[in-house]
């Protein structure tokens, strides 16, 4: 077998495939499914930029959606990690990202389920704000507090809908994929969060 | 769509940075106070979270480690689907068995099925039947959770037992 190198980083069976193709871009140039072609061949590389791409913007969708700070980075590698693990579970029909949002909720929503067994937690305004932020490190500002609470008091669902679309920019098809309803529901669910929303950052 | 609705959908990704508003989109805003509200709202949620606790680097060397120490998980979709069709389809052809036997014929021996018919379930016993019926039942509540128990070879083993 050929091996051909690219770069300092890179060697790879050579063939004259599509996927040889996504070996000639350069790391940062590549889509998430060419990066996924390069994992699935063993380039770990790859998958570093994957983690590198994603984590900052996933980290926020699970602040936003209530996650505590210091759980935050823990559900955002559990993702990761069982991305990577069963990506031979992944054909594509959704983007990565897609997909990846999909396993970070799931892994919210259990954590969340676990925790509520534990403990009884009172909601009001101020215990709705604080359980998503118990050091008070998201009211860097007023609307973003009010904001934060408003959020913890929407319908689950809702609010996932609301910061994919939102937060995050997906489209409704997109976010129906990741959380496992229809575009037409989400987009309903979509407007009723932005209708309740509205008047907390007048 | 209305010039607010064409708006609104736009508002995520020029949010997010992914688009620009055009200079007559900036003078709709200016004069439209519902799309200036939704506006705020959107600019405001496309930065909540912002410097979330990570560090993208590290963050990646320990799901590559612990990537290297834990075997890529092969997809057992395809093998919990051919056994619940499998078990669906004999369901069927239990309750057409039950259909045809409690079918109205007219005749004498009421209840009696025609010969010949489905030759291969009459050999099960009512009690196997039932078998098969509770086992439906089960996987409706819990079917899913008890194969994910299963590694892919216990998997691959119930469904060789099932099938013979
Ligand atoms: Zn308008």
């Amino acid at each position: 077998m050929v091996k051909v190198f690219i770069g300092n980083e890179l060697s790879v069976p050579f063939n004259n495939g599509p996927e040889f193709a996504s070996y000639l871009r350069p790391m940062t140039d590549a889509s998430d499914e060419d990066l996924v072609v390069r994992f699935l061949a063993g380039d770990q590389i790859a998958a570093d930029e994957l983690v590198r791409r994603h984590s900052m913007p996933l980290g926020r969708y699970l602040r936003a959606s209530g996650a505590g700070s210091a759980e935050v980075e823990d559900l955002a590698q559990e993702a990761f990690f069982k991305a990577f693990r069963a990506i031979d579970s992944w054909r594509g029909e959704a983007s990565f990202r897609t997909w990846l949002f999909r396993i970070a909720t799931n892994l919210h929503r259990d954590a969340y389920r676990r925790e509520r067994r534990q403990v009884t937690v009172p909601i009001d305004g101020h215990d709705a704000a604080d359980s998503a932020d118990p050091e008070g490190e998201a009211g860097a500002n007023e609307i973003e507090a009010r904001l934060m609470a408003e959020l913890a008091r929407l319908p689950r669902l809702q609010r996932e809908v609301f910061l994919l679309r939102a937060q995050q920019g997906l489209e409704y098809g997109a976010i129906s994929e990741a959380l496992g309803t229809t575009p037409g529901a989400a987009r309903v669910h979509y407007h009723n969060a932005v209708k309740r929303l509205k008047e907390y950052v007048q | 769509m209305t010039h607010c609705e064409r708006l609104s959908e736009r508002m995520p990704a020029v949010g997010n940075g992914q688009a620009a508003w055009s200079a007559e989109e900036l003078a709709h805003l200016a004069q439209c106070a519902d799309c200036a509200a939704e506006w705020r709202l959107v600019r405001a949620v496309a930065g909540l979270g912002a410097q979330p606790a990570i560090d993208p680097a590290a963050m990646s060397a320990r799901v590559l480690t612990r990537l290297a120490s834990a075997p890529r998980e092969i997809p057992v979709v395809s093998l919990a689907a051919r056994r619940r069709r499998w078990v669906w389809s004999l369901a069927a052809a239990a309750a057409l068995l039950l259909a045809v036997q409690f079918v109205p014929t007219g005749r004498s021996d009421r209840g009696a099925r025609p010969a010949g018919v489905l030759s291969e379930l009459d050999d099960l016993a009512s009690s196997e039947l039932e078998t098969v019926l509770a086992e439906l039942s089960a996987d409706e509540t819990t079917g899913d959770q008890r194969l994910d128990d299963l590694s892919t070879d216990e998997l691959e083993q119930v469904l060789q037992d099932w099938e013979s």
